[in-house]
């Protein structure tokens, strides 16, 4: 159980997929400041992240390892992740149809996110058994959705600042986005 | 910002800089830009899928489904990501081993995707391939500046270990670990000072654009001022 937890809290957060590996940044960019919607969005990032992963995991273990297919692991791993992605909307277009217009791009782009695409390649070369990938897989979503909601609170807090013009938008979110991953570096040696 | 792009959007090197403005496709552009070399190797690349996907998408479009749009697109874009995967396993195998995951990654770009959303399923091939041009000039500026600013802070040097980019270099060319630990700005070299040094490029783009918007000879439509009309005393009256 203590190996889980382990796994968990350092794919959340000593090798956070988004500020110390650098993976699907842009998105973090993406998701707008409105706490709601950064919810909503964080939801479905994690629900996609995780799941996607973990399929992609055992497809790469049972399916494509043993019949020496591994140079086709990117198109499958793409295949699979959007799929999954549009699948989902579909079936949630019905029941929050408010929600999925207001910020549909931002949704439908959740399946090029490349978060997605890099655990499940970094899942593809590790030695984790199969289950403990997937403890890799939930911690890495956890650590994914935190930093989207916590974003948009910082963000919410940046648009009230006084800053300098030339520094307003996009520059002193990458700045602060700095700042948070060398926070995160902090954690190194946690687990 | 706002995260719709209407249809006819397409990105440029200045003004929609992809990178620098609109911030899409950065996690390769963070995570590579140590040396120039890894850069120009990453946008070479980048390129090559941007110039592929987006004629095929456009000479496609007839025949893709509007709803599983993203679907075709991902696996298009895909195809090409593992051919230059594989190109580059064979003749760069140096160069790829310091890429690592990031080559894969050039599918997950968000730039590419909504230009073949905005642009390229909208298009003819030669409209569509213009614009991806211009889309990737503004990429490729982005990552040369950005990674050559960092390989100049962390190093000292600039276009290190260039022999790389050759096809068929040796094993023995490759970039050691510890030459960057001796140096003063070592910590440019991790992941916090790549966003914090993005961050102070993107708010020079900002002043660059800025000033070059005021140097214009501004005003096609010059404001009109308004009118002051009298609401109280004799309302009505001529003054």
């Amino acid at each position: 159980m203590t190996t889980y937890l382990g796994i968990i809290i350092g794919a959340a957060l000593v090798n956070n997929v988004f500020l110390v590996q650098l993976l699907g940044v842009s998105s973090l960019f993406l998701s707008s400041n409105k706490l709601q919607n950064a919810l909503e969005l964080a939801l479905l990032n994690f629900v996609v992240l995780f799941l996607a992963a973990s399929i992609n995991l055992a497809i790469f273990r049972l399916i494509l390892n043993p019949l020496g297919l591994e140079f086709l692991r990117i198109i499958c791993f793409v295949a699979v992740s959007s799929t999954l992605t549009i699948l989902i909307l579909e079936s949630l277009k019905k029941k929050f149809p408010l929600s999925l217009r207001r910020q549909r791009l931002a949704f439908y782009l959740t399946s090029g996110n490349s978060a997605i695409l890099g655990v499940s390649i970094i899942n593809a070369d590790s030695v984790l058994s199969l289950t403990h990938g997937v403890a890799y897989n939930f911690g890495a979503a956890l650590g994914f959705a935190l930093m989207i909601i916590s974003f948009a609170a910082l963000r919410l807090r940046l648009d009230t600042a006084d800053i300098p013009t030339p520094f307003r938008g996009a520059a002193i979110q990458l700045i602060s986005a700095g700042i948070v991953s060398m926070c995160l570096l902090g954690f190194a040696g946690l687990v | 910002m706002s995260t719709e792009y209407h249809r006819e959007h397409s990105f440029g090197i200045l003004k929609e800089n992809p990178v620098l403005v609109h911030l899409l496709g950065l996690s390769p552009v963070l995570a590579i830009s140590t040396t120039l070399t890894n850069g120009i190797a990453m946008a070479i690349a980048t390129v090559f899928v941007v110039v592929c996907s987006s004629l095929c998408v456009s000479l496609l479009r007839t025949q893709i489904n509007s709803s599983w749009r993203f679907l075709y697109f991902m696996l298009i874009i895909a195809c090409f990501t593992t051919a230059v995967d594989i190109l580059m396993q064979w003749t760069h195998f140096p160069i790829y081993r310091e890429l690592g995951i990031y080559v894969p990654l050039i599918c997950c770009n968000f730039a590419i995707l909504i230009n073949l959303e905005t642009v390229a399923y909208h298009n003819d091939w030669k409209n569509s391939l213009g614009k991806a041009g211009r889309l990737s000039a503004g990429y490729c500026l982005a990552l040369i500046l950005l990674s050559s600013s960092r390989e100049l802070l962390a190093n000292g040097t600039l276009l290190e270990h260039w022999e790389l980019l050759l096809p068929g270099a040796s094993d023995s060319a490759a970039v050691s670990e510890t030459e960057a630990l001796n140096n003063l700005f070592s910590f440019v070299a991790y992941q916090p000072a790549a966003l914090i040094l993005l961050g102070f490029l993107v708010a020079a783009w900002n002043s660059l654009n800025t000033q070059l918007m005021s140097s214009k000879p501004a005003a096609k439509q010059s404001v009109i001022p308004a009118k002051r009309e009298r609401v109280t005393g004799k309302v009505g009256a001529k003054t």
